[in-house]
């Protein structure tokens, strides 16, 4: 589902037909307050996949303020902003994106690369999304491990051949095969390399 | 010696200071020989005044001493005469009375012989006032005496004895008759003549003169009516005084010795006549007199020249004063008599032409530094100029240099008077405005530039507006036109399906199409025009803008405009510069008021005094007074990025209209009026 945040009315339009067109689902608000809205009457399922194409200047609350609000309500990691500038307000939007923004969009825009963009942004959210799932399923099966499980995990991640680990650890192959069976049961895969990519983008285990 | 001719006459007006004689420049200091020659020049003729009476005063003198010893040579040789005729008369009576005594003794003469002889001898010599005879013993025997008056004075009595017995024996050893010398006797003084007569017993005639008759006989009438005579014995007694006339003055006095037989007596005269001293005095005083205003006169001449030199020197110093102004200014000064001939011109006209001062004065019109083409001009002024018609107002004109470049120059003329107040010429300080032209032009191309510039801060603001204005449509007629491709790629896009967003595309670009236009029309610069123009049309030329800008802050706009309003004539993209000036002022006023007083009002209306009103009225926070004061003044302004140029050319914008640009404090905001005056 993308969100489109703008005042004008034609844009509104004219951007609704063109996602439409590219059979993207999306739905339009004339102002940052109707969005919010909107969402605080339970519009819209959080962990559905979704993006946001933010208008930078808008009459009441700007594209800016929305985009702050947003973040604070945590809704901004997984639901990736777009915002359309206008002349001028590139410096704006730079510092959307240092503070968290997934892209800005210069007006006029091209319009298949703006849905491009927004595609882009639906898959991130997707993303996003899975891996939040997987972080969630990862520190569920993680408080569920013994010591010498987490032990025989960490060299698992590592990529180590069950005999080093058994070498490690100074226990049986056999042993070490039965430890990575129990884990690979409690945190929910099915190989080693499914684990080690719940385990990448993580700095310490 | 430099001599100052006066004022320049009438006839004369040349003499200005460009021509006056060349000693007119300050002298060098006397030298202390100079200054000697000059005191002294004062004293000479004081010296020649006194020179002059000192030798009166001896001519004078010389002359009165000449008139003294004349009057006394006539005294003397007239005493001497009168001497010489008593002398002669007295020697004549001795010899007479000898005569009669030689007679007697020759004893021919009987006593009335005698007698009648004696008688005859008085007769003669009335001077005698009697004869007698009478012997040593003094005893008389025969006596005649001049008349019965002359016997009462008893003259035979009065005679001293011892006087008479002197003369006696002085006479018989002469052997002739003499005289005694003078004896007093009781009226006056008198002489006796003794004359011996020989025989037996010795006998004497003696005669008696008494000395004031004597004189009264013997000095002629004449002399006596104007000198005193008198005979004195040789001791200095008087004896005898004769004058009819009065006392002698004692001025001119002569005195010789009588000789007569026997005695010697003084004879003095003294001239009544006085110094001639009243005439010597009369004239001496007169030369003083004269000598005192001669020296008056003078000295009134010499104040009158050291006022003369003093106030020629002030002149002098007056000259060179003026020559170094004249010398020392910047600005051309000429000067021309009322033929319109040069007089006068200072160094910087010189430089300012080109051509030296000998080349320019004493010429007439036709000037060397006149545009040929341009002759009749200048002898038009000139002629008005100097027929006094002209103004003397600042005149502007072209002068040309000897190399031939031209320059603009601004006369001011003034009349030249002389000392009686009476014209004499024109007085024409000439200044060269090359520069300031050159100034005034920059100063127009920087006002121009300014113009631009506050243009374009105005377009910079809008553009960022207009940005976002324009791209709105483009954004949207670009989205309708790409979903609409993307339908047409996936096949089966039916024309129900395209035509609304084709149709809503098409309705973005008019609109885009429209703010361009506007764009277009706001930023070419053009020339100024003027044409009439209807107030609604240009009012809502603007409108768009206007509204443009009300956006941006909620600002409502309203605009009326009254009918049958009277056209202005301008230039359109002017005004609206103008009027879009003040609507943007007007507009930042209400920033920071509640958004409901927001409200931009523009109003025209017919002028009171004819013509069209156009005012523009915000609700806003109102112009402070320390603002007020200077709110039209340039590069004043109360915003941060602002230039303070806006209102400023927007005053000289609508000047150059002929109208005017007000303003007004009200209770709630302000007013700027703009007042155009009736085509």
């Amino acid at each position: 589902m993308i969100h489109i945040v703008d005042d004008e009315e034609p844009i509104r339009d004219a951007l609704a037909w063109l996602l439409r067109s590219r059979e993207l689902a999306c739905r339009a608000h004339a102002s940052a307050e109707d969005f919010l809205a909107w969402l605080a009457a339970g519009g819209e399922d959080p962990g559905s996949p979704a993006a946001v194409l933010l208008d930078v200047r808008m009459g009441g609350l700007s594209g800016i303020d929305l985009f702050e609000r947003l973040r604070s309500e945590g809704r901004i990691p997984a639901w990736p902003v777009v915002f359309l500038t206008g002349h001028g307000d590139v410096p704006m939007a730079v510092d959307a994106l240092k503070l968290g923004a997934f892209d800005f969009v210069e007006k006029p825009f091209n319009d298949n690369s703006l849905v491009d963009r927004l595609l882009a942004a639906l898959e991130e959210s997707r993303r996003r999304l899975e891996e939040a799932r997987m972080a969630a399923r990862r520190d569920q099966g993680l408080a569920t491990l013994t010591a010498r499980e987490r032990e025989v995990l960490d060299l698992v991640i590592e990529g180590h051949y069950n005999k080093v680990i058994a070498d490690r650890l100074g226990i049986a192959m056999r042993t070490v095969e039965v430890y990575r069976a129990r884990i690979f049961g409690k945190m929910g895969v099915k190989s080693a390399v499914e684990l080690a990519r719940m385990f990448a983008g993580r700095d310490e285990p | 010696m430099p001599v100052y001719r006066g004022p320049p006459r009438r006839e004369d007006s040349r003499v200005s200071l460009a021509t006056l004689p060349p000693e007119a420049a300050p002298r060098a200091p006397a030298t202390p020989a100079a200054r000697f020659w000059r005191r002294l020049r004062w004293w000479i003729p004081g010296v020649i005044v006194l020179l002059l009476l000192g030798a009166t005063s001896f001519l004078l003198t010389l002359s009165d001493s000449q008139e003294r010893a004349q009057a006394q040579d006539v005294l003397v040789s007239d005493s001497l005469w009168v001497r010489q005729s008593l002398q002669f008369q007295l020697e004549r009576e001795a010899e007479a009375l000898d005569l009669i005594a030689a007679d007697l003794a020759r004893g021919t003469l009987g006593r009335g012989a005698l007698e009648a002889r004696l008688r005859v001898f008085l007769r003669r010599g009335r001077e005698s006032l009697a004869v007698v005879q009478m012997n040593h013993a003094l005893a008389v025997s025969v006596s005649v005496y001049n008349d019965s008056s002359t016997a009462s004075l008893d003259p035979v009595g009065a005679i001293p004895p011892a006087a008479v017995e002197a003369a006696m024996d002085k006479a018989v050893r002469a052997g002739e008759a003499v005289f005694t010398a003078p004896f007093a006797v009781p009226w006056g003084a008198a002489v006796a003549l003794v004359a011996p007569v020989k025989g037996e017993p010795r006998t004497y005639l003696v005669a008696v003169y008494w000395l004031e008759r004597l004189l009264g006989e013997m000095v002629p009438w004449t002399f006596a009516q104007s000198h005193e005579v008198t005979i004195s014995g040789v001791t200095g007694t008087v004896h005898a005084r004769h004058s009819p006339a009065g006392r002698g003055r004692g001025v001119y006095t002569h005195q010789a010795p009588l000789e007569i037989p026997g005695a010697t007596l003084l004879l003095g005269t003294n001239s009544l006549k006085g110094p001639p001293d009243w005439i010597t005095n009369v004239i001496r005083g007169g030369m003083v007199a004269l000598a005192v205003l001669l020296f008056w006169s003078l000295w009134a001449l010499w104040r009158d020249v050291q006022r003369r030199v003093a106030a020629e020197h002030r002149l002098r110093e007056e000259v060179a004063f003026r020559r170094a102004m004249g010398d020392s200014a910047v600005i051309g000064l000429r000067a021309r008599d009322l033929d319109g001939r040069v007089t006068f011109v200072n160094p910087a006209f010189c430089r300012m032409v080109g051509l030296p001062e000998e080349a320019l004065v004493g010429r007439g019109p036709p000037m060397p530094y006149w545009i040929p083409e341009r002759t009749d001009e200048y002898r038009r002024r000139n002629e008005e100029v100097l027929s006094g018609l002209a103004s003397t107002a600042p005149f502007e004109t072209v002068f040309r240099r000897a190399g031939g470049e031209r320059f603009p120059v601004v006369i001011y003329d003034a009349p030249l008077r002389d000392a009686d107040g009476r014209q004499t010429g024109w007085m024409s300080s000439i200044i060269d405005v090359t520069e300031e032209k050159r100034a005034e032009e920059r100063e127009r191309l920087q006002h121009e530039r300014l113009q631009t510039a506050a243009r374009l801060t105005t377009m910079g603001e809008m553009a960022s507006s207009l940005a976002h204005e324009l791209n709105q449509p483009l954004g949207a007629i670009t989205s309708y036109l790409a979903g609409s491709l993307n339908l047409i790629e996936r096949g089966g896009a039916s024309a129900e399906d395209l035509g609304p967003a084709l149709a809503k595309a098409s309705q973005q670009a008019q609109r885009a199409g429209q703010v361009i236009r506007r764009v277009h029309e706001f930023v070419r610069k053009r020339e100024p025009q003027r044409v009439a123009m209807d107030v609604g049309a240009l009012l809502e030329e603007c409108r768009a803008l206007i509204e443009l800008q009300a956006r941006r802050t909620g600002t409502q706009v309203s605009v009326e405009v009254a009918p049958g309003l009277q056209a202005i004539v301008g230039d359109a993209f002017m005004l609206e510069q103008v009027i879009l000036n003040l609507t943007r002022n007007a507009i930042e006023a209400m920033a920071d008021v509640e958004p409901a007083r927001r409200v931009l009002a523009i109003r025209a209306r017919p002028c009171e005094g004819g013509g069209t009103c156009i005012v523009v009225r915000d609700r806003g926070t109102g112009i402070p007074d320390e603002v007020a004061g200077q709110l039209f003044s340039p590069f004043f302004t109360t915003k941060t990025e602002g230039m303070g140029m806006g209102l400023s050319i927007c005053r000289s914008i609508v000047e150059a209209h002929g109208g005017r640009l007000a303003f007004e404090r009200l209770d709630v905001g302000t007013e700027f009026h703009l007042q155009f005056p009736a085509p």
